[in-house]
């Protein structure tokens, strides 16, 4: 009788009582000298029956509380970080998140990927400092943060180069948004950097990131222009996540703020 | 005891989801629309209109509708984007068509890119919403006359209906929005996408 109250006890939320229940634990059933007529035992079953009852009945209550509770929460939840699958497993991460959308200053970290000589290092000392500075090609990362309509963005510009692409995923968690840089006059690489980009979709720590292309170098003559760039890439393979596409000019300073814009925007609106 | 406990929770908690495309030429107010839709249904406050940038590629807002959940995609309708919608016809259950009832001389370009939704394949059988917006503006047409310029021959079997909006004040777009969960509840479509998507689940498997 005691073991079958423990399992009753346990997917009830009020488990914790348990303890405090097995004090009545030397149930009559289980006594051999128990017979339903005689008087002092009799009472104490029923006041058992009506405890057991009772209890059954207020962890009942608290479930369903409890239930509800959940749904709200999970409403809420909903509602700032739209999008993001509402496992509970994640609760935390979502809570921390949504905390700190209520609360003071909203940071956004932002990965600039794409193949090398794309222009990343370019874009980022264009946006915080706003000028052309001379880059040599980046090995490992540079990362500056950028003040943006309310937002501190924290922009990471990792190395392109093949042989360190692979050190990307290494940056990959707790990334709001990515910026993916293409060269739009070098056609000829086209097709890699639509590989390059669809194996980054497909990572798990980017799974909530909206997406930001820049179709870069728009000054040079046999540029393409964003659509071509968005059926080259494939971007309408993109289902699950906002993204958006833009010509820039790093060198001439075009589009790029119209990007952020954008960025900005989205990241306030709960990304996703 | 977890996964039970989750189980039993999405079982209770979860709705049908549809995917809703919202298309229309540029300058339509597809994502002033979407906006006020997350506005009106999630009791955010949505981006104010004048901090919405033209659209190039795809703003998502998901929404719950009475009990069924909406995923909008917005796509841009500048005439260069305008090579992808087609690539999101075949998973869309409903499309919703913007036309700024205002300026009438985007109506013959609005008429030409519908026709090219209609009659595409993939979007066969889909049902149709199509929104006369900008009705807070004084020179606006109505639902009526807009239907009868579009004069459209492709409709076929296909459910659709006409609505008159603003979505700068909101006006109208909820009676057009539980239309449209009412339409896809109903449409055979949702019926072969829902069966279409367990048998690739189950090839997956």
């Amino acid at each position: 009788m005691k073991r079958n109250k423990s399992a009753l006890a346990g997917p009830t939320l009020l488990s914790a009582n348990l303890p405090s229940l097995s004090q009545f634990g030397v149930v009559s059933a289980k006594n051999p000298r128990f017979i339903p007529g005689s008087s002092p035992t009799a009472r104490r079953w029923r006041d058992l029956q009506a405890i057991f009852f009772c209890w059954v009945a207020v962890s009942l209550i608290s479930l369903s509380l409890s239930l509800v509770l959940l749904q709200t929460l999970r409403r809420l939840l909903e509602i700032r970080v739209a999008g993001s699958d509402p496992r509970l497993a994640a609760m935390g991460i979502l809570f921390t998140r949504m905390l700190s959308s209520i609360f003071g200053n909203r940071e956004a970290r932002i990965l600039v990927l794409g193949l090398d000589n794309a222009g990343k290092t370019t874009i980022l000392y264009r946006l915080q400092m706003g000028e052309v500075v001379s880059t040599i090609p980046t090995i490992g990362f540079n990362v500056e943060t950028v003040q943006y309509n309310n937002i501190k963005l924290q922009v990471w510009d990792l190395g392109g180069q093949t042989s360190i692409r692979p050190y990307w995923r290494c940056y990959f968690p707790n990334t709001q948004a990515i910026i993916y840089v293409v060269d739009s006059s070098d056609t000829d690489r086209l097709m890699i950097a639509k590989e390059e980009f669809h194996a980054i979709l497909e990572e798990d720590e980017l799974k909530g990131s909206v997406v930001l292309i820049y179709a870069n170098k728009q000054d040079l003559p046999g540029a393409i222009d964003d659509a071509a760039i968005t059926q080259a890439l494939e971007l309408h393979k993109i289902k699950n996540r906002q993204w958006a596409i833009f010509k820039t000019s790093a060198i001439k300073g075009e589009g790029l703020f119209e990007g952020l814009d954008w960025l900005s925007n989205t990241l306030k609106s709960g990304g996703g | 005891m977890f996964s039970l406990f989750y189980g039993l929770w999405k079982y209770v908690f979860s709705k049908i989801e549809f995917h809703v495309l919202i298309l229309g030429v540029h300058k339509a107010g597809k994502t002033s629309l979407l906006e006020k839709l997350k506005a009106i249904y999630l009791n955010s406050e949505g981006l104010p209109p004048d901090r919405i940038v033209p659209t190039v590629g795809l703003n998502i807002g998901r929404i719950e509708v009475s009990n069924a959940k909406l995923v909008l995609w917005d796509l841009g309708g500048q005439v260069g984007l305008r090579t992808i919608w087609e690539k999101y016809y075949e998973e869309a259950h409903a499309i919703v068509y913007m036309i700024d009832a205002s300026c009438p001389s985007s109506f013959e370009d609005s008429k030409s890119a519908l026709e090219k939704v209609l009659r595409h394949d993939d979007s066969r059988g889909a049902p149709l919403l199509i929104l006369a917006n900008k009705q807070d503006l004084p020179d606006a047409v109505s639902s009526e006359e807009l239907a009868r310029y579009l004069d459209l021959k492709e409709l076929g079997e296909r459910l659709y209906l006409f609505e008159a909006v603003s979505a700068h004040d909101g006006m109208g777009i909820k009676y057009a929005i539980e239309w449209l969960v009412d339409a896809m509840e109903r449409s055979k479509r949702t019926q072969i996408l829902r069966t279409r998507a367990g048998a690739s689940a189950a090839g997956n498997m």
